[in-house]
């Protein structure tokens, strides 16, 4: 049966590397399949990824000596708020999401999400909205107030020029997106399993995702009510958070942290989910602690919703709420130390494979200590009251999403390259990519603990010659260069492999253990020929040496396809179910593509074009022709729906 | 909380069909009309009776009123909505949600009003950029406005 | 937990709470519907932080607000309640008609309470309270402006809904689309009633 599945269908299909062939751009446009929008998502995030570290290289650049005046200080501004907003919303979020997004359904064995139009829109609204806000330095100057973009700096009398504006109304598109994207993953991973996929043989990268989605769904509404009462501030002239009116600028702090600490999960929990993917596979053993893993990210989750305030420790929210609030975020060091000696047990006595996506798991696992220890510090009050808005935060917060959540993605995205495009990254630059990138990275942001231990203040633009800031600015600039370098040697890597004539990738190079890698490098339009059934939490593994026999150098497959329902009844008892999966697998047909997602998304960009032009006439015709759009296409949705 | 019951052992999932499967006989969840109504008029004594209290302050009115309040809410949740004889999943998606709204409430309440705070000065619109704390407003502040040569010198201003 | 097998345990068993019979669309739905709460919250939230303030400026809310009038208001989205869980069950017995001038009736009562919202909102803009004119203003007009928007989207939702019913679209075995219109028109149903007691009510 395991054959059955391997069997390349002889497809239609190029690999999607290849744009050559008549004119593509429809395909992937009106695209609703999982796996190209995933593609696009990864495409998409790295271009803005590349636009985060251009940008972050400039704000290294102007710190790399005192006084230094590369930069305008307005401009520095921008650049520093627009380097964390794409990071962490453009950059990393949704490569995460495009990760999830090609590899959960195949994960789960199912055909497609399951609202695949949904899926189109949440890809389509998170593009136009990253263009939207990266727009900004072309119209009028971009967000200059930092990314949490703390009240009043953001308010009018503060900020006149359109920044914050395109700020809020962008975040605000990107939020629809999360939400609508999150609400898909949990129904997909709720709902589309293969018979016999029990939550506890949830492949851990499936289960982060789901317990990711519910923190977007809880988290986001939050930000969202900030950004809309921001933007009645800014715009119809109510004073929420401006204080001459009587509003308070500390709700701001509540409402954006209430969002901004699962926030910080969403981004971390997928590259955990990650590693704990290829740690496994490439130490030849089952994870270590599965159940402990799955439940710590539960437990990480769930008390990431009480610990926002422990950002908030300065704003002098008195002795109770401080020691509560930190008691909760020293918490949050039990499972995430959990998960860490977890990962090392699965190291442990393991018969290493050192390629690639393991040097980078391993790089997250080191990395990611120094970021969970130096977060712990800062759980502290009275630490805190010290470290905060120094140098110190910034190298905590890059230890985590840098150390901890690019180098677990990168670690994915080498690990799924092979299944995604059907040829292989090249090792040897693979390696040269890692090792520059974690001498780069360390050499950037361990000096910035000492910065901020010597006081050197975030966010500021320049510093002076005497105060000892000298030395380590100019190392961690220097690092950023290598930086740069080693995200250069990936993006050329990924050409190579495009370049490169196509090579026949087995269905398992890495000879890993769940769906995925039963089905074809690429996959088909469908996925799988036949619904698998699962049996156990590694199902291309268990069947490996049944007998005890050897040779198992090639794995057996323990993946049934339902194609046979008389077998399924025999194993499971359960005709009635077997037989209707069966039929449903045939039955099953992928939606058409469909162009209106696309314009709904961009009848939403328009509007929020709208609400940031003053002068009525373009207010007016940017407001209409989105609500056409959005008129349009949500009727032309319906209809394709409802036919 | 994020646990999607993993308890429950196996639900196979549907397949991947969104549309084909399901389709639960009408009769078999819902409730028939009469007992809507009777559930409508219990809604309508209720809200009767919350614009009642409203009318006598000797009764307590916090604990009458939120009573009342969550007794529709469960009302309208439970039989309107279906979640009495629906799967216990959509409660939990409810109750999730609920237990946060109702939790952010509530520490929003505590954190604002436990602790004391000094009232925010009166802000003189526009104050002059580049002055002001150290910390995190002066760069963005301060780039707001400067030039150059002015902006080099507001890390000095600030100390 | 008799599923953490590792090993070759059983692929299929039925589950009690029956994920597998669940709907795709209405999972969605409630998934939405609980960020929708966390959404609620907030605003409820962003207005009770600014509670002391609302009762120490002018107007007092009690001042302006009508009692009578909102639980009139109140009424209205109850019996649309109702309206809807009988459309919801005549299209379930394949009375389509019914169910189609059922889910009509709902749309307008919807409307009629947005009139009603109207109406209210430019009473108390003759008394002064606008969007700018203080923090209760700007705080009440949000919080029930949102609310009214959620009403807005869910008459044009129904009215989508009895278009498709006219045309015989629902059926006792295909309507879904008019129960989970049906979940959203009662989320905000149950969202009236938790802005009737704690804005206007409680004292």
């Amino acid at each position: 049966m395991a054959a059955q599945v391997a069997v390349p269908v002889p497809q239609q299909e190029a690999s999607p590397l290849e744009l050559r062939r008549e004119w593509y751009g429809w395909q992937w446009l009106a695209t609703v399949d999982h796996k190209k929008i995933g593609i696009m998502y990864i495409a998409a995030s790295l271009a803005f990824f590349l636009i985060g570290g251009f940008e972050a290289l400039l704000v290294r650049t102007q710190l790399i000596s005192p006084l230094n005046t590369f930069l305008h200080p307005d401009l520095y501004n921008q650049v520093f708020t627009m380097h964390a907003t794409t990071m962490i919303f453009l950059g990393v979020m949704p490569m995460s999401v495009g990760v999830g997004n090609y590899v959960v359904p195949l994960m789960i064995g199912a055909a497609d999400m399951a609202y695949p139009r949904l899926n189109a829109f949440s890809f389509w609204l998170f593009f136009f909205g990253g263009i939207f806000l990266n727009l900004s330095f072309v119209m009028g100057g971009a967000p200059n107030t930092g990314w949490f973009a703390y009240a009043p700096l953001t308010e009018r009398p503060f900020n006149p020029g359109t920044g914050p504006d395109f700020w809020l109304l962008g975040l605000q598109l990107l939020g629809i997106a999360s939400i609508a994207g999150a609400v898909n993953f949990i129904v997909t991973i709720l709902k589309m399993r293969a018979p016999g996929m029990t939550f506890m043989r949830l492949p851990l990268f499936t289960w982060v995702t789901l317990i990711t989605s519910f923190l977007i769904i809880f988290a986001f509404p939050s930000i969202t009510i900030a950004l809309i009462l921001l933007m009645f501030d800014r715009l119809a002239g109510t004073s929420f958070f401006l204080p001459s009116g009587g509003g308070d600028p500390l709700l701001w702090q509540h409402l954006f942290w209430f969002f901004g600490h699962p926030e910080v999960y969403i981004m971390i929990l997928p590259a955990m989910g990650i590693v704990s993917e290829v740690l496994p596979v490439f130490s030849r053993k089952p994870i270590f602690g599965y159940s402990f893993i799955a439940y710590s990210s539960v437990a990480i989750g769930f008390l990431g919703f009480t610990v926002w305030a422990h950002h908030m420790f300065v704003t002098g929210l008195g002795e109770i709420a401080n020691g509560a609030f930190a008691t909760g975020s020293f918490l949050i060091g039990v499972p995430t130390g959990v998960k860490i000696f977890n990962w090392i047990g699965t190291l442990w006595g393991g018969s290493l494979r050192f390629r690639t996506p393991l040097l980078f798991a391993c790089g997250f696992i080191a990395n990611f200590i120094i970021g969970g220890i130096s977060g712990i510090t800062l759980a502290s009050p009275p630490v805190d009251f010290q470290q905060t808005d120094t140098y110190y935060v910034v190298a905590h917060i890059h230890y985590v999403l840098f150390g901890g959540s690019i180098f677990g993605l990168f670690a994915g995205l080498y690990y799924w390259w092979p299944k995604m495009f059907g040829r292989f990254l090249n090792e040897g630059l693979g390696k040269a990519h890692f090792w520059l990138q974690m001498v780069g990275f360390n050499l950037t942001f361990f000096p910035m603990h000492w910065l901020g231990t010597e006081g050197m203040p975030r966010r500021i633009y320049t510093y002076f010659p005497n105060q000892g800031f000298e030395l380590w600015n100019l190392v961690a600039t220097l690092g950023s260069y290598l930086l740069g370098i080693s995200i250069l040697i990936f993006v050329v890597n990924a050409f190579l492999s495009a370049r490169r004539p196509a090579e026949v990738v087995p269905d398992n190079p890495w000879e890993a253990a769940t769906l995925e890698w039963s089905t074809t490098s690429p996959p088909p339009a469908h996925n799988f020929d036949a619904v698998p059934v699962v049996y156990s939490r590694y199902p291309l593994w268990e069947d490996r040496d049944p007998e005890g026999a050897h040779g198992a150098t090639a794995p057996r497959t323990n993946v049934d396809a339902v194609s046979h329902p008389a077998d399924d009844v025999a194993a499971t008892g359960e005709g009635e179910q077997g037989a209707h999966q069966g039929g449903a697998a045939h039955a099953f047909h992928l939606p058409n593509p469909t162009i209106f997602p696309v314009i709904l998304a961009f009848g939403l960009v328009l509007i929020a074009f709208a609400l940031l032009f003053a002068p009525p006439v373009l207010k007016i015709t940017f407001l209409v022709s989105g609500l056409v759009y959005g008129v349009v296409s949500v009727y032309g949705w319906v209809r394709q729906v409802s036919d | 909380m994020e646990r999607p019951h993993p308890a429950q052992p196996v639900p196979h999932g549907a397949s991947g069909v969104p549309g084909t499967h399901a389709a639960p006989s009408p009769e078999a969840g819902h409730p028939g009309a009469g007992r809507y109504v009777l559930v409508f008029i219990v809604l309508f004594i209720i809200t009767a009776a919350e614009v009642a209290v409203t009318y006598f302050p000797e009764i307590p009115q916090l604990p009458a009123l939120m009573t009342m309040a969550v007794l529709k809410f469960g009302l309208i949740a439970a039989f309107y909505m279906h979640l009495r004889f629906d799967s216990r999943v959509f409660s939990a998606f409810l109750m999730l949600g609920l237990f946060l709204a109702v939790g952010m409430l509530l520490s929003f309440l505590a954190l604002f009003t436990a602790h004391y705070r000094e009232p925010y000065e009166p802000v003189v619109e526009q104050t002059q950029p580049g002055t002001g704390t150290p910390a995190v407003g002066t760069s963005a502040v301060s780039g707001a406005t400067g030039g150059t040569t002015g902006g080099v010198a507001t890390p000095m201003a600030g100390r | 937990m008799a599923v953490v097998t590792r090993g070759h345990g059983e692929p299929l068993a039925q589950s009690p709470t029956g994920l597998e019979s669940l709907d795709v669309r209405k999972l969605g739905m409630w998934a939405f519907l609980g960020s929708e709460c966390v959404f609620f919250g907030a605003l409820i939230a962003s207005y009770f932080v600014y509670r002391p303030l609302i009762l120490a400026g002018d107007p007092k809310p009690h001042e302006v607000l009508g009692i009578n009038f909102t639980a009139l208001l109140a009424f209205i989205l109850l019996i649309s309640s109702l309206t809807m869980v009988l459309a919801l069950n005549a299209i379930q017995h394949d009375r389509r008609r019914a169910g189609a001038y059922w889910l009509l009736a709902t749309a307008v009562l919807g409307t009629t309470f947005l009139g009603g919202q109207a109406y209210e909102f430019t009473k108390l803009a003759q008394e002064g309270v606008t969007l700018s004119s203080g923090i209760f203003g700007q705080c009440f007009l949000v919080l029930t402006g949102f609310h009214g928007t959620h009403v807005f989207l869910g008459v044009i939702w129904l009215l989508a809904c009895f278009a498709r019913a006219m045309r015989g679209g629902f059926n006792s075995g295909n309507y879904i689309g008019a129960e989970i219109a049906g979940l959203y028109w009662h989320f905000v149903d149950i969202v009236w009633v938790a802005i009737f007691t704690l804005i206007y009510l409680i004292p």
